[in-house]
């Protein structure tokens, strides 16, 4: 099955003429100084500054993706895919301690991305309020143009709890060696609600994150960041939407199984970038109460979502490290041709299991879930051909079917993705 | 010998104990079989466990064939994650449930005592509650194939919902108990609308509002209807010498006689010529074969009326009254008739198993809160039943030589 999806063309076109011409502006250089103290700049992104109190970044950022499968694709318009995304959004700081950041996409039913307001005390005590992303998950709390892979890994999509309106205070201690950020939420973030239907989601949510960087002092291994998170809401009476939906939106458990009571998910993380290279893992697992949902009324084992990632890659040429590979050090038609990533992942995503002493079952009732689960494999090669085009291609080998369970047929399938980001 | 080692032996004294015990329970339970739960000469006792709301839910849905999770417990044995649906035509009840259970629903493969589904039959519709299993006495006694039964107290969540018979369903394990084989086409007489053998036209498909498959559900409807479109277009041709073969090669006429005959014998209004059409069978084909036989199902219309003639019904039914106009099928009718009479007033035999059902269940009968009648009108009923067994013979004998005069 093929789904080709393009954004219209003018639009790249015209951002990678912007993206051309800004290659020959230097950095900080200002263009249009106006009389009441307004400076209009082209930075990595277009700039309005007033009188050094208030600067405003202007970000864009469309891309279109083609995809081929061999097994059928979730729906183009299904909101799990950043599929021809059309994002614009400003960034800036209100004097000293105050930073913002407001971001929507062009033409979705739920437009609104980021919209927060920071409040800077020190280092070690910030206060952040609004939308943004409930701190959990490494690669799900990075910027979708930072990404290594064209799609987050299968726990980050959907066991990492998204965005979502709260209050979190945030900062960093002994040094700059310690992370921190703990906040209270509306809900259990947008990852874990449901597309349509009756589902249901955590309500209110606490969440907490600390990440280590131990070795911060020494050279090789200062990139070293190791982390945990977790975060805890109610769940009411109902199927979770948390659900087995794999890369590209195949439907391999429904997760059609009573729960009620407290969802707690638990995260690792570890990152270490030395030089050209870099490995990433994470581990995730959900745990939804099942108080009082057996056929007797008694509490049944949680329900339970599981699955880790591991993650490599390597710039073969243009940057002299991971981190920078973005902003290759010769663009292309300036003496060079970009930056070039090489990475690979492997993962696995589990849903159901319980007590061993059970004979596992499709009951929604059931003491040990008859569940399902994927483990993908993905190749990832990345040119960034200047620090505002980037263009990737997937080569994803999915398989479908937990071999411990034999109540689902199993499913092996290639799938080739390529993407186009342009990026202001 | 050291305290340390006393204290050792005793742990494994215990340990021994105990899973002896457990053992000896194991035992016992493994010991229990299909025909211990149809054991018709006890009241069984079944108690289903369904989370309270799904409970609630199929209250409210009970018209609708949606499964529900529950844990049954029988005999000391539980089975878990069972699939469970109210069921029923007429007797659908959102007091007193009619319930089907199905062990593999919810759990690939899973059986219990060998068998992957049950009926538990709230005997709504049936004052007496006895009539389905006299009836399928009769016909086994009779040899025809029919399903076990058992009379159960069923309680849900530890709560008596009253006197249900445990029934054997018919499908692929039956078969193979009954008749050797369990591969072949199994329908169940759907009923939507009255059919009294009408030729529904050209499409096999038609067929299926008729005939329900139970078993191959998933094959094409030209290979599951296309012998039983053939059947009954067969049926509705000019009847000649040739059409006695035609119509043979998809049913089995002798069988559907002597299935109609006993029938006709226990008075029955919603059977094969039924007062609203074909009702309450199966029909069976091999898969090596065209020809289709009945299976009986749900026999609580019977005991209808001690004067029923045994002609009602065959005029309107185009199958059944064509067959009849063949001599010999006709003489097996009446012979059929004839030999049901001698054998239910041979030692009072149909008085007797009456008798000795209702013993039986009336206590429970009596306890069964949830019955939409009155003890006295139970009582009665019985009463009337017991009549029935003494006095049908006679009338039957009756018509039958009267048959017989005018031929």
């Amino acid at each position: 099955m093929v789904t080709l999806k393009c954004v219209p063309c003018a639009i790249p076109l015209l951002l990678i003429a912007m993206a051309a011409t800004a290659q020959n502006v230097t950095t900080n250089e200002q263009l249009a100084p106006n009389e009441g103290g307004w400076t209009v700049r082209w930075n990595d992104h277009p700039e309005i500054d007033w009188s050094g109190r208030l600067r405003v970044e202007i970000h864009a950022r469309v891309q279109s993706d083609g995809r081929m499968s061999d097994a059928a694709v979730e729906d183009q318009q299904g909101d799990t895919f950043d599929v021809g995304r059309r994002r614009i959004g400003i960034q800036g700081d209100l004097g000293r301690h105050i930073t913002f950041e407001v971001e929507r996409e062009i033409e979705r039913m739920d437009p609104w991305r980021d919209v927060w307001i920071n409040y800077r005390v020190s280092r070690i005590a910030q206060v952040q309020a609004g939308q943004f992303k409930i701190p959990f998950g490494l690669e799900e709390t990075t910027g979708l143009g930072s990404l290594t892979f064209i799609y987050r890994s299968l726990v980050s999509r959907r066991l990492a709890p998204g965005r979502d309106r709260g209050l979190m205070l945030h900062g960093r201690l002994a040094g700059r060696t310690l992370g921190y950020e703990v906040g209270m939420f509306a809900h259990d973030g947008d990852n874990a609600r449901p597309n349509g239907g009756v589902r249901v989601f955590g309500g209110r949510t606490v969440a907490g994150r600390v990440v280590a960087e131990p070795f911060h002092s020494k050279a090789w291994w200062s990139d070293f960041q190791m982390g945990a998170a977790f975060t805890s809401s109610q769940v009411p009476v109902g199927f979770p939407a948390i659900r087995g939906r794999s890369l590209l939106g195949v439907s391999f458990f429904d997760s059609d199984v009573w729960v009620e009571g407290t969802r707690t998910r638990v995260g690792l993380q570890a990152q270490w970038r030395p030089g050209p290279f870099s490995i990433t893992s994470e581990l995730i697992r959900v745990a939804d109460d099942r108080r009082g949902q057996s056929p007797s009324g008694t509490d049944l084992a949680p329900f339970l979502t599981r699955g880790w990632y591991v993650s490599g890659a390597w710039v073969v040429a243009g940057a002299s490290r991971v981190a920078r590979v973005a902003t290759p050090l010769r663009p292309l038609f300036h003496g060079g041709f970009g930056s070039i990533q090489l990475a690979g992942r492997l993962e696995r995503f589990r849903l159901g299991g319980g007590p061993a002493t059970e004979v596992p079952s499709m009951s929604p009732r059931a003491g040990s879930i008859a569940g399902n689960g994927e483990d993908a494999m993905t190749i990832g090669l990345s040119w960034y051909p200047n620090r505002w085009i980037r263009i990737d291609s997937n080569l994803i080998r999915e398989t479908i079917g937990d071999a411990s369970q034999s109540s689902y047929p199993s499913l092996r399938f290639w799938s080739r993705l390529v993407r186009l980001q342009v990026s202001l | 010998m050291r305290a340390g080692a006393r204290k050792r032996i005793s742990w494994i004294a215990v340990v021994v104990g105990v899973a002896t015990l457990a053992a000896a329970h194991v035992d016992t339970a493994d010991a229990q079989t299909a025909a211990d739960l149809f054991d018709a000469r006890v009241v069984q006792e079944v108690r289903l466990f369904i989370n309270e709301r799904d409970l609630k839910e199929l209250r409210e849905r009970y018209l609708e064939n949606v499964y529900f999770p529950a844990d049954l417990h029988w005999g000391g044995l539980q089975v878990r994650n069972v699939g469970m649906r109210s069921r029923g035509l007429a007797s659908r009840s959102a007091t007193k449930l009619g319930l089907k259970i199905d062990f593999n629903h919810f759990s690939t493969g899973q059986r219990f005592l060998g068998l992957a589904s049950l009926v538990l039959d709230n005997l709504v519709t049936d004052p007496s509650m006895v009539r389905d299993s006299v009836a399928m006495s009769f016909f086994s006694r009779l040899g025809g194939p029919s399903s076990r039964q058992a009379f159960a107290r069923v309680y849900i969540n530890g709560v008596f919902q009253g006197l249900y018979a445990v029934v054997e369903v018919v499908d692929g394990d039956f078969l193979a108990r009954t008749i050797g084989e369990r591969d072949g086409y199994l329908f169940e007489r759907h009923f939507v609308t009255p059919f009294l053998g009408s030729d529904l036209g050209d499409d096999p498909a038609a067929y299926r509002t008729v005939f329900q498959p139970r078993t191959h559900e998933l094959e094409a409807d030209t290979v599951l209807f296309t012998p039983i479109r053939n059947l009954f277009r067969e049926v509705n041709q000019p009847v000649d010498s040739a059409w006695r073969d035609r119509v043979e090669h998809y049913i089995d006429l002798k069988q559907l006689v002597t299935h109609a005959a006993i029938e006709t014998f226990l008075a029955e209004k919603d059977g094969v010529l039924g007062e609203s059409g074909m009702a309450n069978f199966y029909l069976y084909r091999s898969r090596s074969s065209d020809q289709h036989r009945l299976i009986v199902w749900d026999k609580d219309s019977t005991f209808s009326a001690i004067d029923r003639s045994i002609a009602q019904g065959v005029a309107q039914n185009i199958l059944f009254s064509r067959a009849l106009t063949f001599e010999d099928l006709r003489t097996l009718y009446l012979d059929v008739l004839e030999r049901c009479a001698r054998l239910a007033a041979a030692d009072d035999w149909l008085e007797n198993e009456i008798a000795r059902v209702t013993t039986i269940v009336r206590v429970a009968a009596h306890e069964d809160g949830t019955k939409p009648y009155t003890n006295d009108a139970f009582d009665a009923a019985v009463d009337f039943v017991k009549l029935f067994a003494r006095q049908r013979s006679s009338f039957v004998l009756q018509e039958i030589a009267r048959e017989r005069q005018v031929r």
